[in-house]
């Protein structure tokens, strides 16, 4: 089954949300307008605002409301989106040219502050004080995250527990907070909206780690880049870190840095894959899928809860 | 004086602690804190009627974003600029740091209505910086407009949220008037500036290279934003004397200033 038709239910909810993020990147300035558009045209799973509605529908589901919280992480993650593309100097996203490759890097950092405005200015039709706190914290340790992989970059004495941290910022902590922000604003339970957030950290945590399995078994054709560019560009994953457990993958990939050749990083890939790294990522993957699994079985009866289980599930199986 | 002196001191110290990142740091500059925001903005909060708690915690707020703000304008398009691909990462990434500390620190004391005006402020900073940068508005007067939006917007915001329509004509009109000075100091000395690029596209679209007498020209267009908007700061300050000497000699060495520098020119010819 598709993705989308595990959530075919939310199709109309998902329109007002698709309107509802061009209405508010609407600038006066046509340019800004312009670059904030393409990025939004260029789509993306809109896996934020599936988990918002998906858990606001464990309360008084009301999307009037819920769509402020929806609309605005996607945005948080879009703006991300446009600064990483500074970050990472790179070209292409989702197969279009970046803001910052069509543009500039100026016109980019202007329109990905303008969009994390638009974002804070939205999530303000939210009046429980405890939201504003969740997702300012939420904001804060998912840019220390950032910093943190930098600086973790090409350093080779890192181990498990750092990745886990660093995943954890970068990835799931927004995805928990998408699930338990939508459940807030239903004004379901605390117990129930922290169900929520458990449910979406362990689910953004598998997928990170089958993100980072993936761009090592990957084509160039699935990926839209090479395979290994993690490696190449020094970012230390699961797969990596369980194969330099064996002193010659150790040996080999301690000594990548930005000149590596392709050529190389290929035959450090085809290690990495035959040292049993792959399946053991995996099991990680699964053991975090299963414990969302576990946690959304004490969630109370809902429609959402079979989506909800639906999803956790294809991105446990997902190719790419 | 020594009591605003003080709290300037107490605040600048309570910013750098904030922005003290300390790996941030060992890679990109410490964040400058523009004092005479700093100070306009202690001033305005005085005269405010709010706990002092709460007085410090818009200052500490509304500089980290301007921080923010400035740290963004230092990500340059042209690599050969940068000192290196991780001071630019790091540039991007503190901005977005710091963003974020004034999010967590409004949401940390339930103040929602002033994190939202505070959007508002960075949604219009930046809309009007855009504008600037792509030399887009087409007047003078709306190309001044962008200016004073992106140096006082922000401000603009937190002087609304007390409907101080009186303090909102100062800030915005000292600030614009910093930055117009800054600019033409900049056009004298190097022949360039984003304002003045701007100025000249409006003002002499088809040519290339000015004359001196063009150049001239647009240094009297800056010098009449300049003074229009130092008389609208001296009428307001007729109407409301500041209680606040430090903040007094701050204006009048910001006015010397934009004498100073019309001198300077007219001497260099």
């Amino acid at each position: 089954m598709k993705l989308k038709m595990m959530y075919s239910f939310l199709n109309s909810d998902l329109t007002v949300i698709e309107n509802e993020l061009e209405e508010t990147i609407k600038a006066e300035s046509p340019l800004l307008h312009q670059a904030s558009l393409h990025l939004l045209q260029a789509g993306g799973k809109r896996i934020r605002p599936v988990f918002v509605l998906l858990a606001a529908k464990f309360g008084e589901y009301d999307i009037d409301k819920i769509k402020n919280v929806a609309v605005s992480l996607e945005l948080i993650h879009m703006a991300s989106l446009v600064h990483d593309d500074v970050i990472d100097d790179a070209e292409l996203r989702r197969g279009q040219p970046t803001i910052k490759a069509k543009w500039d890097n100026k016109i980019a950092m202007y329109t990905g502050d303008y969009i994390f405005a638009r974002a804070l200015e939205l999530i303000t039709n939210i009046k429980n004080p405890h939201a504003h706190k969740i997702l300012s914290h939420t904001l804060v340790e998912l840019c220390i995250g950032e910093i943190e992989q930098i600086k973790d970059k090409y350093n080779y004495d890192q181990n498990i527990r750092t990745y886990f941290r660093r995943i954890k910022r970068k990835t799931a902590m927004l995805i928990a907070v998408s699930c338990q922000l939508g459940g807030i604003a239903a004004n379901v339970e605390e117990d129930i909206h922290k169900k929520l957030f458990k449910f979406g950290y362990f689910v953004g945590m598998s997928y990170q780690i089958i993100d980072d399995v993936l761009d090592f078994v990957g084509t160039e054709k699935e990926l839209g880049k090479p395979a290994g560019g993690d490696l190449h560009q020094g970012n230390i994953t699961l797969p990596a870190l369980f194969a330099m457990e064996d002193s010659i993958i150790c040996d080999q990939i301690s000594r990548v840095h930005e000149g590596t050749e392709r050529s190389d990083i290929e035959k450090i890939i085809a290690l990495v894959k035959d040292s049993g790294a792959i399946e053991k990522s995996l099991q990680i993957s699964d053991k975090y899928l299963q414990k969302a699994l576990g946690v959304l079985e004490e969630l109370p009866p809902s429609r959402s809860k079979k989506a909800l289980r639906d999803i956790a599930k294809f991105i446990g199986k997902r190719k790419f | 004086m020594h009591d605003v002196k003080i709290k300037l001191a107490d605040i600048k110290e309570q910013i750098e602690k904030k922005v003290n990142h300390p790996y941030l740091l060992r890679y990109i500059d410490s964040p400058v804190i523009d004092e005479d925001k700093l100070l306009l903005l202690i001033s305005f909060l005085n005269d405010v009627e709010i706990p002092d708690t709460k007085a410090e915690k818009y200052a500490v707020t509304a500089m980290l974003i301007q921080i923010a703000l400035d740290t963004h304008e230092l990500v340059k398009n042209d690599e050969s600029e940068d000192k290196g691909l991780k001071h630019r990462q790091l540039t991007v990434l503190a901005g977005v740091y710091y963003s974020g500390l004034y999010y967590k620190i409004l949401a940390a004391f339930d103040d929602i209505k002033m994190i939202r005006a505070f959007a508002d402020g960075i949604k219009d900073v930046n809309e009007h910086k855009i504008s600037l940068y792509q030399k887009s508005p087409d007047a003078v007067d709306s190309l001044m407009n962008s200016v004073k939006k992106v140096e006082a917007s922000l401000f603009e915001k937190l002087a609304d949220a007390f409907s101080k329509a009186a303090w909102k004509e100062v800030i915005s009109n000292l600030l614009f008037i910093k930055r117009l000075i800054a600019e033409k100091q900049q056009f004298i000395k190097e022949g360039t500036s984003v304002v003045f690029e701007a100025l000249k596209k409006l003002t002499f679209p088809k040519v290339k290279d000015m004359s001196a007498e063009q150049r001239r020209y647009l240094i009297l267009i800056c010098d009449r934003y300049i003074d229009f908007s130092r008389n609208i700061v001296d009428q307001s300050l007729r109407k409301f004397p500041l209680a606040n000497e430090l903040l007094e000699q701050r204006i009048h060495c910001i006015f010397n200033n934009s004498q100073s520098v019309a001198k300077t020119f007219v001497e260099e010819g």
